[in-house]
């Protein structure tokens, strides 16, 4: 049967290429579908920059930058320091500039007092009583935080600095302002 | 002769029409175009018709005229090994009648 065998071959032959007209019919309908509708550009781009490996020092073949920490946000300049801070450190770096924060405005209130202390040696004495009602005033306030025990103590230390704040000068005051403090912190540390 | 040509063109439907039924046509179907997709030539054909879309600067172009043009191109382009190896199975399916 050599006329089938031929016939075989001849049907393969024209099977195989209609196989492969559809695929290009495919295609074809795809691109020109693409064209009518006008996003031929964005289907297929051929870019060959693209494909292209990356040589420059720094960075890797893709074209990526190398250091995997970048920055994704401009500096803020501060109104107040006038530097330049992260965004992300902004917040807590206002508190602090401004004084508002808890750690500031502690060390602010101090500078205030100690100021306040060494004002009245320029205007002599009659500033001293105001001075001690400020200071009692304050040590009934950390009467109300501490417990029974440690405001013994505190009364007891505050007398005490009462009684040499008399003697002494009222620059060298402030420092037993601090050691009252610093005792307090040990009473603290004690407890715990 | 007309006898031979009647059962040629019989045959043929024959062929073709076990081929389908079997689910053999889908399949080599399926094979070729994987084959053309792995070897660049779906990508290469899309180009090329960019290309003619884009150099034939009509608005709306036909398909006839795609088609016309594409066509023998893409005939051409497809690789041999692929073209014996669709050709192999079809014959290796299809001897069994003959």
């Amino acid at each position: 049967m050599l006329s089938r065998a031929t016939w075989v071959n001849d049907e393969c032959k024209a099977i195989l290429d209609d196989m492969i007209f559809t695929e290009t019919l495919d295609i074809i309908f795809q691109v020109h579908r693409a064209a009518r509708k006008g996003y031929l550009c964005e289907l297929y781009p051929e870019d060959n920059s693209s494909q292209k490996i990356c040589t420059e020092l720094g960075r890797d073949v893709f074209g990526h930058c190398q250091n995997k920490v970048q920055k994704f946000s401009e500096d803020i300049d501060c109104p107040n320091c006038a530097r330049q801070i992260s965004t992300t450190r902004f917040a807590p770096h206002l508190e602090k500039c401004f004084g508002k924060g808890r750690t500031s405005s502690r060390i602010a209130s101090q500078k205030i007092s100690s100021a306040e202390f060494s004002f009245p040696t320029h205007g002599g004495h009659t500033d001293a009583p105001d001075d001690d009602d400020w200071q009692e005033k304050k040590k009934r306030k950390r009467k109300k935080d501490g417990g029974s025990k440690k405001a013994k103590k505190k009364h007891i230390e505050s007398d005490a600095s009462k009684a040499a704040e008399h003697n002494r000068e009222h620059v060298s005051f402030s420092s037993s302002y601090l050691d009252e403090k610093t005792s307090k912190r040990k009473n603290l540390k004690k407890k715990r | 002769m007309a006898d031979s040509r009647e059962s040629e063109a019989d045959f043929k439907d024959r062929l073709h029409a076990k081929l389908q039924n079997s689910g053999e046509l889908e399949k080599l179907k399926q094979t070729l175009r994987d084959r053309l997709q792995e070897c660049g030539w779906t990508d290469s054909m899309r180009k090329i018709c960019k290309e003619k879309v884009r150099a034939s600067s009509i608005e709306n172009v036909s398909i006839d005229d795609l088609v016309n043009e594409v066509t023998p191109i893409g005939r051409d382009q497809v690789p041999a090994e692929i073209k014996n190896e669709i050709l192999l199975k079809l014959r290796a399916f299809l001897d069994e009648e003959a």
